[in-house]
């Protein structure tokens, strides 16, 4: 799994592709301007997960600790490959093919 | 697939009889609004008329509530298997009916079903259906048991073979606080049924009842050929999804975080949604039987994946759902369900990210949406933290009410791969929405609209921006008897961003206030009109309450209220300037926000880009974020945002 504008490679197809990025927790009384009207502090947090290689923000989770105490990022798909693709994808590729690739669209 | 049926079935006629159908159940929707005075019904659009075979399965479910529809069907199967016998079934019976535990998701939305017969054979049924807010039972709020809930039916005989029995009628209204309101609601279901059936039978008389039959079995056979064809073109996998919300802990009165997990499996032409994993049965009304939550389930169906296919019973025959016994989304009886829909929303929500990343990895863009049920700190439900929509006590005329408004259907829509999510563009559980008429509700409740336009900053920030909610400030007038569900605040977003997109802006909490020298401003014509200003009006209102407390709401106290938004997609980085320029000149999106989230600066009046600086300040932000965030991998634990605001 590669990012599609950088091609860092987060991980194999066969993998959470989020355990090859990057994740900053935002408390959310930080995030908003405002806090909530009774001062309670607010029972959720942003998980922003990004790209190691350019920085772009590719997913964003909302955690409550509360909850789970292991932020364990949630592995949100999971496409059925056959084994020939995962074999394929768990090999890095050539750059140049890869850039010829995103260039063909 | 039958194919003999369809052998049987001209395809000329066949398309002039689903047209037909389909007007049919839009002129029994129609009755439903013209005969009601509900503002729930008639401005709303809480309601639905349906067709149903004479085994109960779906024909075709008009516009009007999705999940009433999935509601009625289970409602006609329930009649069927209880009465046929004793009372029994016969030409011009009319059945009521509102049991969560039979059908539907709370005793709120109450359906009544008819038979339709032909030649003293039954060969179909209609249903109607609308969300009645008072059923007699504790209001809104305060129930921890099925049975606070008030009026509550399996089935019970409202019309016998043609003629209203006053009986029942009496019984299912003089339990409630507004008999009139909810006689007339009755009558109107009565009347939909009516009209439904006259011109069902106007059609068999058409096209005669063997052509009805096979058309009816071939569009049902029809839409499960189209749901399989349409999920056999879809990649096979599994995706998951983990939606939050908050209800009410009865012990304690504090905010009680829960949680839904959604696991959904395509393989080949079927479908599954596991939700094991979510949170236990709640002790307050936040929970959901198990007909209740497929009927959220059918709204995610029918409006996401499915949308362009006839909607009844066939669509559904690929899909399956497993729920286990004692989540707060098949609770046991006799948990209470009031809150039900609200919460069933997170439902609804965690299977629409399933869906839509299917259908991306599919390449199929243009049905992609990010989340529809967004939201701030407090959201756009009822148990979303501070005070919620539900309405109790006299109005300005000494009328007793227990009535909620429904200006929630002003959400805003999750952004697309491509464009904008739609702002106040309605609400996914119905295609026919309607927001509260203001002059309507001014004259029936006393309350008194000071502001309603679309919330700044509030559409979910991406490269695409989810829709706007509406905000509303509401003044309380003409009563000192005014109460309104509240619920702890709990900071917890709803909804969810796309692939970068955050799940909600930063529009707002529901607020009540109490204000300062109000009268005397009002007699200046000076009042309230924006979100960002109610506070300087008076004293935010934010009590603790003893648990499921009603809160009371003094005459010229304000309530401000945001709704929900669309969710967004995208990185927020990468959203183009000149879109950032045109939402702070539009509303949108404020130039503080524009800087913080899309790292776009502007200056002057009007508003022009400062390229330098804003290629300068994205570059600081992605700088940032690479430096506070921590490798997920490896077991290390993720990096923190410093809280500094500045220059994020």
């Amino acid at each position: 799994m590669r990012c599609c504008k950088c091609a860092h490679v987060f991980g194999p197809a066969s993998e959470n592709y989020k355990q090859g990025a990057v994740c900053r927790v935002v408390e959310l009384d930080h995030w908003l301007d405002f806090p909530l009207p009774n001062g309670a502090p607010f029972l959720a947090q942003f998980h922003e997960y990004f790209c190691p290689g350019c920085a772009t923000q590719i997913a964003v989770e909302t955690h409550c600790p509360v909850l789970e105490a292991q932020a364990e990022p949630v592995w949100d798909i999971r496409l059925d490959l056959d084994e020939g693709a995962l074999e394929a994808s768990d090999q890095s590729l050539d750059e140049a093919a890869f850039g010829e690739r995103m260039a063909a669209g | 697939m039958n194919l003999q049926s369809h052998r049987e079935v001209d395809p000329v006629l066949f398309e002039m009889y689903v047209h037909r159908l389909v007007s049919l159940s839009e002129e029994g929707r129609i009755a439903l609004q013209k005969v009601c005075a509900s503002p729930i019904v008639v401005q709303g659009g809480e309601c639905m008329s349906a067709f149903y075979a004479a085994d109960g399965t779906t024909i075709h479910t008009a516009s009007g509530h999705l999940r009433f529809a999935a509601g009625c069907e289970d409602a006609v199967k329930a009649v069927l298997a209880a009465y046929s016998e004793n009372p029994g079934i016969y030409d011009g019976d009319q059945f009521y009916l509102n049991d969560p535990y039979v059908a539907s998701m709370h005793v709120y939305d109450q359906m009544v079903v008819k038979p339709i017969f032909h030649d003293s054979r039954l060969v179909a049924w209609t249903a109607s259906m609308t969300h009645t807010a008072d059923t007699g039972g504790i209001l809104r709020g305060g129930s921890t048991e099925i049975f606070h809930e008030g009026v509550r039916s399996s089935g019970i005989k409202l019309v016998e073979r043609g003629v209203l029995r006053k009986d029942i009628f009496n019984i299912l209204t003089e339990q409630c606080r507004d008999p009139n309101y909810v006689g007339l609601d009755l009558k109107s279901r009565i009347a939909a049924n009516n009209v439904c059936a006259r011109g069902f039978l106007r059609l068999v008389e058409k096209y005669g009842i063997e052509f009805i039959k096979a058309a009816n079995r071939k569009l049902i056979a029809d839409s499960e050929a189209m749901a399989r064809a349409r999920l056999k073109s879809l990649p096979d996998g599994v995706w998951c999804s983990v939606v939050h919300a908050s209800v009410t802990n009865v012990r304690n009165g504090e905010a009680k975080p829960i949680r839904v997990v959604c696991t959904m499996t395509k393989r080949a032409d079927a479908i599954t949604f596991d939700f094991d994993g979510s949170s236990g049965q709640n002790e307050d009304a936040g929970n959901l039987t198990l007909v209740g939550s497929w009927g959220q389930l059918f709204v995610a169906l029918s409006s996401q994946l499915f949308w362009n296919i006839p909607w009844n019973g066939g669509m559904a025959k690929p899909v399956s759902m497993s729920i286990p016994r004692g989540t707060f989304l098949n609770c046991r009886y006799p948990a209470a369900c009031g809150d039900a829909p609200a919460l069933g929303g997170s439902l609804t929500a965690a299977a629409s990210e399933c869906i839509a990343k299917m259908l991306y990895a599919a390449g199929l863009e243009e049905d992609v949406n990010a989340s529809w049920y967004g939201s701030g700190g407090a959201g756009e439900s009822s148990n979303n933290g501070g005070p919620g929509f539900f309405y109790g006590g006299h109005n300005q005329h000494g009328v007793p009410v227990g009535q909620g408004l429904y200006d929630m259907h002003g959400s805003g829509f999750g952004a697309a791969p491509y464009r904008d999510g739609v702002s106040t563009g309605g609400h996914m559980n119905n295609p026919s929405v309607g927001i509260s008429d203001i002059e309507n509700i001014e004259l029936q409740y006393p309350l008194v609209y000071l502001s309603r336009n679309h919330l700044i900053d509030s559409g979910g920030f991406g490269k695409y921006r989810g829709g706007q909610g509406l905000q509303r400030i509401i003044m309380v007038y003409g009563t000192d008897d005014l109460t309104v569900n509240y619920s702890p605040y709990h900071g917890i977003p709803g909804g969810w961003g796309l692939f970068g997109g955050y799940p909600m802006g930063v529009g707002g909490h529901k607020l009540v206030v109490g204000p300062r020298d109000l009268k005397d401003k009002l007699r200046e014509s000076r009042y309230p009109v924006a979100y960002s200003d109610v506070r300087n009006w008076g004293n935010v209102i934010a009590p603790k309450l003893p648990p499921l407390q009603r809160l009371k709401i003094p005459e010229f106290f304000l309530m401000a209220d945001p709704v929900g938004v669309g969710s967004g997609y995208g990185d927020p980085l990468d959203r183009a300037p000149e879109l950032v320029l045109r939402d702070i000149v539009n509303f949108a999106v404020s130039a503080q926000w524009a800087a913080k989230v899309h790292g776009v600066v502007v200056t002057g009046d009007p508003p022009r880009l400062c390229e330098k600086e804003t290629e300068e300040l994205r570059a600081a932000i992605r700088a940032r974020r690479l430096k506070e965030a921590r490798a997920v991998g490896g077991g290390t634990a993720p990096g923190r945002a410093n809280p500094d605001k500045s220059g994020r």
